[in-house]
């Protein structure tokens, strides 16, 4: 029998999960995030466990509640590496027997080679044949994906109308995860390519230009960070946002030249590495400042280490060059009200600012 | 003769963090770089008080002390002692919180001169690569800094059999008290204002208290994979050895945990979830003033525990 495969929600990269998931059995896509999400996972997450530990927990049981029985989790680094153990255990614990959870870390899956072996042991069925072209496919969706939405943030400010630009954006995503082969994908990116010119074509108007920097499941997930992408182009800013899943990948077979670009970039703030996204956080705020931009939103889980490690960084970087950054620690208490009015004031200061710019 | 001569430095030790486990390599070595070894004062309220003003609110409880200490030896020394102990096994992590004791300092007390080394097993990076380039850093030769940091390491295997077996000496000393196992980082049960004030309370209680991370050398690696297989923190991994191997010898075991640790918040919640035959307590420590809270939770254990080892009897 074939078994029913789900993975946590992690922003729209359910498009590029789903071809591998489908490797492995059906796909069940992982039901809607919701409030009760959140209190399911909270409720069975250890008190100290960050956030995103808490929302996948949740994604999880809610799969399983409808019929899914293998789970994948992903992750390395910080302890994002160690929630697969702990996760099964908790899952058990409240009465699921029946499901595997496959975590796929740099234990498992530090090559190519040992990622193949892990599918492999998965779903034995499975050829190499039918996974490189699942693996090609997920890849090439995942960069269009990146690219296009990484210029959609840029221009959601400049939309005519944010219902109709958010509609076009969700429509984009509907039918690249339908697309069945790479040809068929980039006619769809293609097409959202002219459609976006359409729904928010670049006007003149001094939009606020703001990076978004951070841990990469805060950055990423809207449900963890209320839609931050979202409230900033609705209050005026230009989002960029090198935090993607594309950028990770990158990253992690990058080898050490990535890092001591990155370690450049970050200079004078930071000397060292210092783990998972903090180097890339404090890299990549410096870029941004140097480049001119308005500000920095720096997003991190409550009590990240990585991130709370570049706390002193970003505070100096932020006082020395006279640069805004607004750090946001997200965890299960921070409601979209609280989100909007942070960003709403964030970007009022930043207008304000320009403007005593300009006259004095 | 070998010794070119250089300037005697009084190098700054903070008695802080992994202190509490690698001192006497770090000590032994500066003194044989033929600098003077400047030992920090254990952990007192006003430095504490000191390290959380300097630090970032969700920073964990001993960093914010480790900030603390840092900034009361940094008058009385010319430079200040923050390795980098990213990783120290093949295959194995330390929380990346140690990843920026470095910079930390140097963004939060720009005033401080910080020497540094690290050690990332991973990444290829050793131990005695690094401290002998320490060591030529803080004027010394190649010839002395190689010999300093042998003689350092053998001090420290030293030490660390010897504390091994006095914590072996006093769990199997015959005796009246339930033997609690304390199982915590070495930094916190350690510390003047964690884990001491716990000890001392226990034995106030009739209780045996042994520190489990004193037992690490005498256990096997890999002993705990039955309560964690896939945890890949060395200290939390040594610390689950402890726990597997000596579990059948105490009555009871007590987590001792700071707010907010990463690696903690997920290794504590497992083992405790898989440890059904024996009493455990999960003491979570994110602010030192209410430690006499402490005081009941603690006794109503101790009595647990020992009403349950009279029933056994």
């Amino acid at each position: 029998m074939s078994r029913v495969v789900s993975y946590p929600h992690l922003a729209h990269y359910g498009v590029a999960f789903r071809p591998v998931a489908a490797m492995l059995g059906d796909v069940l896509s992982p039901p809607p995030m919701t409030q009760r999400t959140l209190a399911l996972g909270a409720a069975n997450s250890p008190e100290a466990a960050c956030l995103p530990f808490k929302l996948t927990l949740g994604n999880f049981i809610e799969s399983l509640d409808a019929g899914a029985d293998l789970l994948l989790q992903a992750g390395g680094g910080c302890r994002l590496g160690y929630y697969g153990e702990v996760q099964e255990q908790i899952l058990r614990d409240l009465g699921y027997r029946d499901f595997e959870l496959l975590s796929i870390t740099t234990a498992n899956a530090g090559s190519l080679r040992a990622l193949a072996r892990t599918f492999k042991r998965a779903n034995p069925r499975l050829t190499y044949r039918a996974m490189s072209r699942a693996v090609t496919l997920a890849g090439r969706k995942l960069q269009l994906l990146d690219d296009a939405l990484d210029r959609a943030r840029r221009l959601h400010v400049h939309a005519l109308d944010h219902e109709g630009f958010e509609r076009v954006v969700t429509a984009f995503v509907r039918s690249l995860d339908e697309a069945e082969d790479a040809t068929a994908a980039e006619a769809v990116a293609e097409r959202f390519g002219r459609e976006l010119a359409e729904a928010a074509p670049h006007r003149a108007h001094a939009a606020l230009r703001v990076g978004v920097v951070g841990e990469f499941y805060a950055a990423v997930e809207p449900s963890a960070n209320h839609g931050l992408d979202r409230e900033l182009a609705r209050f005026g800013a230009e989002v960029f946002r090198p935090v993607t899943l594309s950028a990770v990948l990158d990253l992690d077979f990058g080898g050490p030249s990535h890092m001591r670009k990155l370690l450049d970039d970050a200079a004078p703030y930071l000397r060292f590495e210092v783990g998972t996204d903090g180097t890339k956080a404090v890299a990549y705020a410096n870029r941004f400042q140097r480049d001119g931009f308005d500000g920095v939103v720096h997003v991190r889980p409550f009590g990240c280490i990585p991130e709370v490690n570049v706390l002193p960084a970003m505070q100096r970087l932020s006082r020395e060059q006279a640069f805004p950054i607004l750090s946001l620690s997200l965890d299960t208490q921070v409601s979209d009200v609280g989100m909007r009015t942070r960003v709403e004031a964030f970007c009022d200061m930043l207008r304000l600012r320009r403007a005593a710019r300009a006259s004095g | 003769m070998f010794h070119r001569q250089h300037e005697r430095l009084r190098v700054g030790v903070p008695q802080s963090l992994l202190y509490h486990r690698y001192g006497t390599l770090w000590t032994s070595f500066v003194e044989g770089l033929g600098h003077e070894a400047i030992v920090g004062p254990r952990s007192n309220m006003s430095l504490a008080r000191t390290g959380a003003a300097l630090a970032p609110d969700e920073t964990c409880l001993p960093f914010k002390l480790h900030l603390g200490h840092v900034a009361a030896i940094a008058d009385r020394c010319d430079v200040v002692l923050a390795p980098r102990i990213a990783s120290v096994r093949r295959g194995e992590e330390n929380c990346v919180r140690f990843k920026v004791a470095y910079d930390a300092i140097a963004n939060l007390l720009p005033n401080v001169r910080v020497e540094t080394y690290t050690v990332d097993v991973g990444e290829r990076v050793r131990e005695r690569r690094e401290l002998v380039d320490l060591g030529r850093r803080l004027g010394a030769g190649t010839w002395r800094a190689h010999v300093s940091y042998e003689r350092a390491r053998r001090r420290q295997r030293r030490h660390e059999r010897d504390t091994a077996s006095v914590a072996l000496d006093a769990l199997r000393a015959p005796g009246d008290g339930p033997r609690l196992l304390l199982v915590g980082h070495a930094y916190n049960v350690a510390d003047d204002l964690v884990g001491v004030p716990i000890v001392r309370m226990l034995t106030a209680m009739g209780a045996r208290p042994i520190p489990a991370d004193a037992l690490v050398p005498a256990t096997k690696r890999g002993a705990g994979n039955a309560l964690s297989a896939s945890v890949y923190w060395t200290y939390s991994r040594e610390l689950l050895a402890v726990i597997a191997q000596f579990a059948e010898e105490v009555d009871g075991i007590v987590f001792l945990m700071t707010f907010p640790c990463g690696p903690d918040s997920l290794v504590t919640d497992l083992a405790i979830r898989r440890l059904r035959h024996i009493p455990t307590l999960n003491l979570v420590l994110d602010d030192l003033d209410g430690l006499t809270g402490l005081q009941t939770r603690l006794e109503s254990f101790v009595d647990i525990v020992a009403a349950r080892s009279r029933a056994a009897v």
